[in-house]
C-alpha cells in the first residue's frame, strides 16, 4: 500500500494538469481580491442601492392600492427598507462604520419581517433567503452589542473571506471535478503497466482516492493561504473572531466557522472525487466525466422542487455555504436539509460510491 | 486540400467536439422548450396585468383624496386612459392603435417612473428589473423603455403592424434577442473549445504530424478553416432549430423592423432606429471576426506554450474578464476602458448601443469594435506569421 | 541523388557526444543499415537527418541542399519519409485512410495504395480502425505508409519489430524492390542476420562514432568458426575468442597447407565448424558485449 501510495502521489504532483489546476485555483483568489477591491462589486453599498431602488418601485406599485388596508404594513416595511439603505449610504459616505452597521441591521430586520410575514412584494423585492436574514440579524446584533463594525466590502483578510464565502463552493467544486475527472481513466492509458500487478483493486482504489484527497487538501490549503496572505499584505488580517451564523441560529467566530465550512467542503470534495472515480469506470473520457459531474453538481440549483423530495441525496449539500448558513433549507423548501444531516449524508454516500467503485473494478478485472 | 479534409475529419470525429456540439444543440432545444428567448418583453404588459393595473388606477381616481394624494389624480387618470386605449385596441385587434397607445404608455412611464423629482410617484417600471439584483435597475429599465419606444415608432406609421413584430417575436427579432441574450457568448465558447486543442492533439501523433511535408503556416491556416467550416455547419443547424420553433408560430418578420442604437455624447443621448437588415449582418460580421480572433489566439498559445491551458485561460479572461475592471458607474473615471477588448465580446450589445449605455459613452460603436478587434487580430496574425516562419518552426514540439 | 552527413555532432545535457563527428555519404539505390545497442544514438541520428533535432555542429546535405530556410527544409522533407511510431497512428481511422493520407500529402502518383495493400497482404483488415490491429498489423501499416509516400529517401527505424518470419521475408523482398527503384533506404534494425541479407552498407556505432563499416559488395575475409565448447579438442592455433561463444580463426593468416589440415582434422573429430565471413551478430557481440 505504501509503495502504491508513494507512486500515486508522485504521479499526482508531477501531473501538469494538476499543477495547472492548483496554480489557477490560487490565481483565482488573487485576481478576485484585486477585482473586488477595484470594482466594489459585492460591497454593501452597491447591494443596498439595489434594494433602495426596488423599494421605491414596489412602493409605487402598492401605495395606490386602496383595495385593502392590510397593505399599510407592507408600505411601512418598504419605507423601512428604503430608509435603512439611506442610513447605510450615509455611513459609507461619512466613513462611520457604526452608522453603516446599524443601517444594515435595520435593513435586515425589515427584510426578515417581509419574509416572515409573506408580504405581497416578497417576489418583487431582492430579498436574501430566510435563514441568511436570520443569520445576518444575529451577526449584526452581536456586532452592535460588541460595538464592532460589520463587513461592508473587501479590505482585510477576514472581510475577503466573509464576502466570498457564498461563492467558494463553485471554485472548490470545480477544482475537485477537474482534479478527479481522469482519476481512473489514467489507468487505461497505461494498460500494460497496470495489468497483472500484484495489487488488489481495493488497495489500488484506496491509494488513488487517498492521494486525490491529499492533493485536494493541498489545493484548498494553498487557496486559503492566498485568501489570507494577500489582503493581509495590504490591509491586515482583520477580525478573526468575526461572528457568522450557522443555520441562522448559532453564532461562531470566523475561525471556527471556517473549520466547519472547511470540513464540509472537504467532505463534498471527497464525494465529488469518489463520484468521478466511479464515473470513470463507465465513461472513459475525461471531458464527458467533467460534464456529467458538473451537471449533477448544479442540478439542485436547476431543479430545487425535485430535490425537495430528494433531500437524502448528497448533491444539494455540495454547496457548503448554503448548507452551513441554512439557505439550502430555503432553496429546497426542505427543513431536513441541515448541516449535520448534510454532512452525514455526504459521508454515507462517499462510502456507497466507494463500494460501487470497488464492485465495478472487480468486475473489470474479472 | 488533402490536409484540410483530413483535419476537418479529425475535428468532426473528435469526441470532445461532438459532445460540445451535442450539448449546445440540446441546450438550445431546452431553452426553447423551458425558457423561450422570444417571450413578450417586460415593457409590454400582458392583458391581465394591464387590466389589473388599470382597474387599480381607476379605483384610485374615483375615491376621495386628501391633499397628499390629490396631486396624483390627474396623472393617474391620464395613465388609466392610456391603459384603457391599449386594452381596447388589443380587444379589437387594431394593432396600429395598440402601437400608438403603447408608445404613449412608454413615454408616460419614461417621464414619470423613477423620477427623482417626483418622490412617492405611483408609477414604476416593470418590477422584474428590481427583483433581479441589478446595480442600477432604474437606469436599465429606462434604457429598455426608451429602446422599446424607438423600435415601435416606425410600426405606428404602418396601417396593420404585425403583432409578432410588435412583441418582438418574429424570427429575425428572435435572432437579435437571442444574440443579445447569450447565444453569441455560447458560440464563442464553442469556438474556443474547438480550437483549444487543434495543435496539442497532434502531439499524440508526433512522428506523423511533425514531419509532414507542409509548412506550419499552411497547417495553422488549414486548421483555422476547419474550425470555421465545422462551426458554420453548426450555425446552420442552430438557425434551423430556431426557425423551426419560431417561424410557424410568429413568422419570419421583416428585416426592416427596427432596433434602437444608443449613444451618449456628454449630456445628450441619441437613440436612433436601426433596421435589423443592417444590425444582423453587422452582428454576424463582428461575431465571425471574434471567432477568428479566438481561433488564432488559441493556435498561437499552443505554438508558444505547447499546451491547451494557456489558450483557455487567456480566452476566458477576454470573454469573461470585463467585470474584473468595469462596473456600471465607474467608467466615467477611467474612459480608456471603453477600448479594452473584453468590452467587445458581445456584438449584439455593441450594435444596439448597450455597451455605450453601460459605459456612458458613444465610443463603443460597431466601427470601434472593428478597429479594436481588427487591431488585435492584426497583431495575432503578425505574431503567428513570425512564429510559423521561424527556421525550425513546427506545429508541435 | 546523394545524402551527405558532414561532421554531425550532438550532445545532450545528461548525455554528451551522443553523435560525435559523424560523416557519411549515402547514394540512391542502396540500403544502409545502422547497428548499435539500444539508447546509443541510432534514432537520434535519424532525427538529425530529418532536422527534427538540430546538430551542434555539422550539417546534412542532400544533393547540395541543406536545411536552411523553412522553404529549403520543406523541400528536403518532400524527399524523405520516416517510418511512423505505432503509438502515433490515429486509432479511429482505418489503415487505408492512413495510406491515402500519406500518398496524397507526398503527392505520390506513381504507386497506387491498392498495390501497396496487395504487396503487404493487408486486404483483410486495412478498412478496419487501427485500434483493432495487432502489433504486427500496425508495423505493416506503418511500412505501407512509407511506401505510400514513395519518397526517394526512406528512414526505417526498427521496422521489423513484431513481425513473423513470413512478414520479415516479405518486407525484405519489398526492400530489395525499392532499392532497385533507386531509393535510398536508411534502416535501423536489431534483426542482424536479416539485415545482413539485404543491406549494402552497414555502420556500427559506438560512443557517437562510426566504429566499423561493412560494405557487403566487397569481398569479406573468411573465418573458420567453431563453438567455444570444443576449445580443448582444437589444435593449438591463434584462435580468437568472441563473446558470443565462438572461437574464430582468420583464414588469411593460415598458410594453405595448414588450412587443409585443419579442416580435415576438424571433420575427422566431428567438430562442427563454419567457413564464412563473420556475421553481424558476432561483430555486435565483439563490439558491445566485450564492453560489458
Amino acid at each position: 500500500m505504501g509503495t502504491q501510495l508513494g507512486f500515486d502521489w508522485r504521479q499526482m504532483v508531477h501531473s501538469r494538469k494538476n499543477l495547472a489546476l492548483a496554480g489557477l485555483f490560487v490565481a483565482a483568489f488573487i485576481i478576485g481580491f484585486f477585482a473586488l477591491m477595484w470594482t466594489h462589486r459585492l460591497d454593501v453599498g452597491q447591494t443596498a442601492q439595489a434594494t433602495a431602488n426596488a423599494a421605491v418601485a414596489n412602493y409605487a406599485e402598492y401605495n395606490l392600492d386602496t383595495l385593502s388596508k392590510s397593505q399599510k404594513p407592507l408600505l411601512a416595511n418598504l419605507d423601512a427598507q428604503n430608509s435603512a439603505t439611506g442610513v447605510i449610504g450615509l455611513g459609507i459616505k461619512l466613513g462611520e462604520p457604526d452608522t453603516t452597521r446599524n443601517g444594515l441591521l435595520s435593513l435586515r430586520n425589515a427584510q426578515l419581517a417581509m419574509r416572515q410575514r409573506h408580504f405581497k412584494a416578497i417576489n418583487t423585492m431582492p430579498l436574501p433567503p430566510l435563514h441568511q436574514l436570520k443569520g445576518d440579524v444575529l451577526t449584526l446584533t452581536r456586532l452592535k452589542n460588541d460595538d464592532k463594525p460589520a463587513v461592508t466590502g473587501v479590505t482585510t483578510s477576514s472581510s475577503y473571506i466573509v464576502t466570498i464565502l457564498p461563492y467558494l463552493s463553485w471554485l472548490t467544486g470545480a477544482a475537485a471535478i477537474l482534479l478527479a475527472c481522469d482519476s481512473w481513466v489514467e489507468r487505461r492509458r497505461h494498460q500494460t503497466l497496470m495489468t497483472a500487478r500484484p495489487l488488489t483493486a481495493g488497495v489500488a482504489g484506496s491509494s488513488r482516492i487517498l492521494t486525490l484527497t491529499g492533493f485536494y487538501l493541498l489545493i484548498l490549503a494553498a487557496g486559503l493561504l492566498a485568501i489570507v496572505a494577500l489582503p493581509a499584505l495590504f490591509n491586515g488580517i482583520g477580525d478573526t473572531a468575526y461572528p457568522l451564523a450557522v443555520m441562522g441560529k448559532t453564532l461562531l467566530p470566523l475561525w471556527q466557522y471556517l473549520l466547519l465550512f472547511g470540513g464540509l467542503t472537504l467532505l463534498a470534495g471527497i464525494w465529488i472525487i469518489s463520484f468521478c472515480m466511479l464515473l470513470n469506470t463507465w465513461v472513459t473520457n475525461a471531458y464527458l466525466t467533467t460534464f456529467i459531474a458538473a451537471a449533477v453538481a448544479i442540478s439542485p440549483l436547476m431543479l430545487p422542487q425535485v430535490f425537495r423530495f430528494l433531500w437524502f441525496l448528497p448533491i444539494p449539500y455540495l454547496d457548503s455555504y448554503a448548507t452551513v448558513s441554512g439557505t439550502l433549507i430555503d432553496r429546497l423548501n426542505q427543513p431536513l436539509a441541515s448541516t449535520w444531516i448534510g454532512a452525514g449524508l455526504l459521508l454515507v454516500w462517499v462510502i456507497v460510491n466507494l463500494g460501487l467503485f470497488g464492485y465495478r473494478v472487480k468486475k473489470e478485472v474479472a | 486540400m488533402r490536409y484540410f479534409r483530413f483535419q476537418l475529419h479529425q475535428l468532426l470525429t473528435n469526441r470532445k467536439n461532438l459532445a460540445v456540439i451535442g450539448i449546445a444543440l440540446v441546450a438550445l432545444l431546452c431553452q426553447f422548450i423551458f425558457f423561450p428567448p422570444n417571450k413578450a418583453p417586460a415593457e409590454l404588459p400582458t392583458r391581465n396585468a394591464l387590466t389589473r393595473d388599470r382597474d387599480k388606477n381607476v379605483a384610485f381616481v374615483n375615491e376621495p383624496h386628501g391633499t397628499l394624494t390629490a396631486k396624483w389624480v390627474p396623472a393617474t387618470r391620464e395613465f388609466a386612459n392610456i391603459e384603457t386605449r391599449m386594452l381596447n385596441a388589443q380587444k379589437q385587434q387594431h394593432t396600429q392603435a395598440y402601437v400608438k397607445a403603447t408608445l404613449h404608455y412608454l413615454a408616460f412611464l419614461g417621464q414619470n417612473a423613477a423620477n427623482p423629482d417626483a418622490q412617492s410617484s405611483p408609477f414604476h417600471y416593470p418590477l422584474s428589473y428590481y427583483f433581479e439584483n441589478r446595480q442600477y435597475p432604474d437606469a436599465d429599465a429606462a434604457f429598455a423603455n426608451a429602446t422599446m419606444y424607438r423600435s415601435l415608432e416606425p410600426l405606428a406609421k404602418q396601417a396593420h403592424p404585425d403583432t409578432a413584430t410588435i412583441k418582438q417575436q418574429t424570427f429575425w427579432q428572435t435572432l437579435f434577442r437571442g444574440a443579445a441574450g447569450g447565444w453569441l457568448t455560447a458560440l464563442l465558447i464553442i469556438t474556443i473549445l474547438f480550437a483549444n486543442d487543434l495543435l496539442t492533439s497532434e502531439q499524440r501523433h508526433r512522428s506523423i504530424a511533425r514531419l509532414l511535408p507542409i509548412s506550419p503556416w499552411h497547417a495553422v491556416n488549414a486548421k483555422t478553416f476547419t474550425v470555421f467550416t465545422a462551426l458554420s455547419g453548426f450555425l446552420v443547424a442552430a438557425v434551423a432549430i430556431i426557425a423551426t420553433f419560431v417561424i410557424p408560430q410568429h413568422g419570419l418578420g421583416s428585416l426592416s423592423a427596427a432596433i434602437a442604437y444608443y449613444a451618449k455624447d456628454g449630456m445628450s443621448i441619441k437613440l436612433d432606429p436601426l433596421a435589423l437588415g443592417i444590425a444582423l449582418p453587422t452582428i454576424l460580421g463582428l461575431t465571425f471576426s471574434l471567432m477568428w480572433l479566438f481561433i488564432r489566439l488559441n493556435l498561437l498559445c499552443q505554438l508558444l506554450f505547447h499546451n491547451e491551458l494557456v489558450g483557455l485561460v487567456v480566452s476566458a479572461f477576454l470573454l469573461f474578464g470585463e467585470p474584473l475592471y468595469f462596473m456600471h458607474g465607474i467608467a466615467f473615471s477611467v474612459p480608456q476602458t471603453a477600448y479594452y477588448l473584453p468590452g467587445y465580446m458581445n456584438p449584439a450589445a455593441i450594435v444596439s448601443g448597450l455597451q455605450n449605455f453601460r459605459y456612458d459613452t458613444s465610443r463603443m460603436s460597431p466601427l470601434a469594435a472593428v478597429v479594436v478587434i481588427g487591431s488585435v487580430i492584426l497583431m495575432l496574425e503578425l505574431v503567428l506569421f513570425i512564429v510559423t516562419h521561424r527556421r525550425r518552426a513546427a506545429i508541435i514540439k | 541523388m546523394e545524402l551527405q552527413l558532414q561532421s554531425l555532432a550532438l550532445s545532450f545535457k545528461n548525455k554528451p557526444h551522443v553523435i560525435d563527428n559523424i560523416s557519411l555519404t549515402m547514394s540512391s539505390g542502396s540500403i544502409v543499415g545502422i547497428v548499435a545497442p539500444n539508447g546509443t544514438g541510432k534514432t537520434t541520428l535519424l532525427r538529425l537527418i530529418l532536422n527534427d533535432l538540430k546538430p551542434q555542429s555539422g550539417k546534412v546535405v542532400l544533393d547540395g541542399q541543406t536545411y536552411g530556410s523553412q522553404k529549403q527544409s520543406l523541400a528536403m522533407h518532400r524527399q524523405m519519409c520516416l517510418f511512423p511510431v505505432q503509438d502515433d497512428l490515429y486509432p479511429d481511422l482505418s489503415g487505408k485512410a492512413h495510406l491515402d493520407y500519406y500518398a496524397r500529402l507526398w503527392r505520390n502518383r506513381k504507386k497506387s495504395v491498392k498495390q501497396i495493400i496487395t504487396a503487404l497482404d493487408m486486404h483483410d483488415y486495412v478498412n478496419q480502425p487501427v485500434r483493432t490491429y495487432s502489433m504486427g498489423m500496425k508495423q505493416r501499416l506503418c511500412f505501407g505508409m512509407v511506401m505510400a509516400a514513395n519518397t526517394p529517401i526512406m528512414l526505417l527505424d526498427e521496422f521489423m519489430n513484431g513481425l513473423d518470419t513470413i512478414n520479415v521475408a516479405r518486407m525484405s523482398r519489398i526492400l530489395r524492390g525499392l532499392r532497385a527503384e533507386g531509393k535510398l533506404i536508411i534502416t535501423v534494425s536489431h534483426l542482424l542476420n536479416n539485415l545482413q541479407g539485404y543491406a549494402d552498407l552497414i555502420y556500427f556505432m559506438r560512443d557517437g562514432k562510426i566504429i566499423k563499416t561493412i560494405d557487403q559488395h566487397e569481398q569479406q575475409p573468411l573465418y573458420i568458426q567453431v563453438a567455444a565448447d570444443n576449445a580443448n579438442r582444437l589444435p593449438r592455433m591463434p584462435w580468437q575468442h568472441y563473446p558470443n561463444g565462438l572461437l574464430v580463426l582468420p583464414v588469411n593468416e593460415l598458410p594453405g597447407q595448414h588450412f587443409n589440415q585443419l579442416l580435415l582434422g576438424l571433420a575427422a573429430h566431428h567438430i562442427a565448424f563454419k567457413l564464412a565471413p563473420l556475421d553481424l551478430d558476432t561483430y555486435f557481440n565483439e563490439f558491445y558485449e566485450a564492453e560489458r
